[in-house]
């Protein structure tokens, strides 16, 4: 077999990520001892791909921004005796994840599924707007966006979840297991089940 | 080793092979394999193709900008957070452990409400000066056994196989 070229890029990438991971950890241990400066880049790092997984995890982003408020609020609680041992950011997610499913079941338990699909329609109608595009190009976005978010809303909870850390935060496979205390074999098998249903559902707009 | 001869991903439990594929997150030389798969094998290319298409479409999503004030308000909770009793902050590992025993939940609404009231006489009997010490929320009890919670999450992340198939999905 001939000798692989040295991947530079790659060796780059990887220890960005190493950087990154180490980073979140010493900064969470700063936080355990009491440096809330630290707790505020952690926040500054996490904020917005919390918040816009819970977005579109739960479809409404008032109560998207109130469970992501929840997310930091216990990590902030449980600072005491954390240790460096996980993910710092599969941690989050995976509290993330449990509050937003946790939310889902709720509402579909409480409303039924038809009032939550107008809860959800409701909160996340200020997402499509204008932003400098012609009446047709706003309506053609818009109308792709509904699409897309009825097609993500109608997979199984799990599945969504999976797909949104996949898609959208770029998660590996072993992550995503870890989030959704299942096994990455598992993780492979519903994602892929996942992006069936939505090519099947989306298929006309291909 | 996947080479043109292999048999299709979509045949067996190497489905990753086709999303890492249509991600472009595939390694150059796999990448090159499966391209020689897609040559021959009709459905890992119409797969592919409708995969791709989803793929792209899928960045119509776009999540709305996270509200300004949203520092603000966390940071509101966690100072009030900072100001929980001393004596809310001891009893709820005990509400929490007793809470895992069925046989006394109905006893412990009585038990809370009670001790709730018996801190209030307490206080008011100028134990201490009524400006520190705040009105009992139950939030706040709530809250500081939710940390315990999450804790037990990090302790599970710690101690758990990436192997093993804790539930079917
Ligand atoms: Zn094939």
């Amino acid at each position: 077999m001939p000798p692989q070229p040295f991947d530079q890029a790659g060796v780059k990438e990887d220890m960005m990520a190493v950087a990154t991971l180490e980073r979140d950890a010493e900064l969470m241990l700063r936080v355990r001892e009491g440096d809330t400066h630290s707790f505020g880049l952690l926040l500054e790092r996490h904020r917005v791909p919390v918040i816009h997984f819970l977005c579109r995890m739960v479809q409404n982003q008032p109560v998207a921004e109130e469970l992501a408020q929840e997310v930091f609020l216990r990590v902030y609680r449980s600072r005491a005796n954390y240790e460096p041992t996980a993910k710092f950011t599969t941690w989050l997610f995976r509290i993330a994840s449990h509050l937003a499913l946790n939310w889902i079941r709720d509402k579909r338990h409480e409303r039924g599924q038809e009032s939550l699909d107008a809860e959800v329609q409701e909160g996340m109608s200020r997402q499509v707007q204008d932003r400098g595009m012609s009446a047709e190009q706003s309506l053609v976005r818009q109308s792709k966006f509904e699409e897309i978010r009825r097609a993500i809303d109608g997979l199984p909870e799990k599945q969504r979840a999976a797909v949104l850390m996949h898609k959208y935060d770029e998660m590996e496979y072993s992550q995503i297991a870890s989030v959704l205390e299942c096994s990455e074999s598992a993780v492979k098998s519903l994602l892929f089940r996942a992006y069936e249903s939505l090519r099947a559902r989306l298929a006309h707009m291909a | 080793m996947l080479d043109h001869k292999m048999t299709c991903p979509l045949q067996t439990d190497n489905t990753d092979i086709l999303l890492d594929y249509c991600s472009r997150s595939l390694d150059p030389d796999r990448r090159a394999m499966f391209e020689r798969h897609m040559v021959h094998c009709a459905e890992c290319r119409d797969t592919a193709s409708a995969q791709s298409e989803i793929w792209m479409a899928m960045d119509a999503f776009e999540a709305e900008p996270v509200s300004a004030d949203f520092d603000q308000k966390l940071y509101a909770r966690i100072d009030r957070l900072e100001h929980v009793p001393v004596w809310d902050k001891f009893w709820a590992p005990v509400r929490s452990y007793l809470q895992g025993q069925p046989a006394w939940k109905p006893v412990l609404s009585v038990a809370t409400a009670s001790a709730a009231l018996a801190v209030v006489f307490f206080v008011r009997t100028d134990v201490m000066a009524p400006q520190l010490m705040p009105a009992i929320d139950v939030q706040e009890v709530v809250e500081a056994e939710k940390a315990l919670e999450d804790l037990d999450m990090l302790g599970q992340l710690e101690s758990e196989s990436p192997q093993s198939e804790k539930e079917t999905i």
